[in-house]
């Protein structure tokens, strides 16, 4: 990826007092849409996403002083941006699509009301379908699936091991064909 | 629920064994987040974006210092040799003698001993239409500042007087008229 070959001269700017704002800009052009997708699904709503993803690049400007480079710039942005949504969601004690194992509906309550949900009822199927993954499965299904983040960077950002990961990735595909499948074939 | 298992059904021949989408495609994140979870953003959503959190950004940091701050290896060298340029300095002031020197001290009284044995040995290179000259230099530079002196002398010494003890006084009068008269 383009912008994680930018990382390393990045990061140099982002901590050069002259330079980083200007740093800071291109850090909103690479990752500003990226982080808030991943947000988005964790948080459901638009409105919410954009609380959460306005917290997050504020804790990424005050805080790139202290990242480490343990892991790269990237996850470490994910790993903000994902602990940012939990907190928002605890904060505010909204139910997401992570908590939704109690048999409540709330997420897709949530979802439905959303003036920025156009979902038709392929989409709701989807996503009906997601929600009844573990935490751990909806996560990693959709951090691996439509964040396009491989195990590893998703294992640096949940701190979960690798080989965790892959089992509940593969364990959330097989649940999500088959509950296709059922509904192709009840359907017909 | 058909357009679903039709989108289902072509990914699948695109992409083997996937579903939903492939990765072959790619496409814009807002396209494929609409696309196949019916989750939109506002329009020209993330321009605006960048522009509110840019201006919720603290700017104290980026205020640029007024004070230069010098490195410490460059620093301190240079305030080193500051201080000693500074110390050379008044240390010449204070080593150079006064234009109209006030005779006030031994050390001087001593200096003009020397004036004076340097002053026969002068006088044998001056010549003679200059010798009445150079004796009234002489006499006025050199014999009326030493007669100053002992005035001054002798006021000091009067002086310091009144700070001795009665029991003491006439012994420290003996001493001072004597090292008066010698000098």
């Amino acid at each position: 990826m383009k912008s994680k070959n930018r990382e390393p001269d990045l990061l140099k700017e982002l901590r050069n007092p002259k330079l980083k704002n200007k740093a800071f800009k291109d850090l909103l052009d690479l990752y500003q849409e990226r982080l808030y997708w991943h947000i988005r699904k964790i948080v459901i709503t638009h409105d919410n996403a954009n609380d959460v993803l306005q917290d997050t690049f504020i804790k990424i400007y005050k805080g790139i002083n202290n990242f480490k480079e343990q892991s790269s710039l990237h996850t470490w942005m994910y790993r903000i941006a994902y602990n940012e949504s939990i907190r928002f969601l605890e904060k505010n004690k909204i139910k997401s699509s992570l908590n939704l194992n109690d048999g409540n509906n709330d997420y897709l309550n949530n979802l439905s009301q959303d003036v920025y949900f156009d979902g038709d009822e392929i989409q709701l199927k989807l996503h009906s379908i997601i929600s009844k993954l573990s935490e751990k499965q909806q996560l990693v299904f959709q951090m691996k699936y439509f964040d396009d983040l491989s195990f590893r960077e998703i294992s640096e950002i949940l701190d979960v091991n690798d080989n965790t990961l892959k089992s509940s990735y593969y364990s959330a595909v097989k649940t999500i064909e088959e509950e296709i499948v059922s509904d192709t074939l009840q359907t017909n | 629920m058909a357009k679903m298992n039709k989108k289902n059904k072509d990914h699948k021949e695109q992409s083997g064994n996937r579903f939903l989408k492939d990765d072959s495609q790619k496409r814009e994140l807002v396209q494929e987040h609409k696309e196949y979870l019916g989750m939109d953003v506002p329009d020209d959503y993330f321009s605006k974006s960048k522009d509110t959190i840019l201006n919720s950004i603290p700017i104290d940091n980026e205020r640029t210092s007024k004070v230069i701050r010098l490195k410490p290896l460059i620093a301190y060298p240079i305030a080193a040799s500051l201080l000693i340029l500074v110390g050379i300095f008044v240390w010449l002031q204070i080593d150079t003698p006064a234009v109209n020197p006030k005779i006030t001290n031994s050390e001087k009284i001593q200096s003009l001993d020397v004036d004076s044995e340097d002053f026969l040995v002068t006088s044998l290179l001056v010549e003679d239409d200059n010798l009445d000259a150079f004796l009234d230099d002489f006499i006025v530079n050199e014999i009326l500042v030493e007669a100053e002196l002992s005035e001054q002398q002798l006021e000091n010494m009067i002086i310091n007087s009144l700070f001795i003890e009665d029991s003491l006084l006439d012994s420290y009068i003996n001493e001072s008229l004597i090292e008066n008269i010698v000098l």
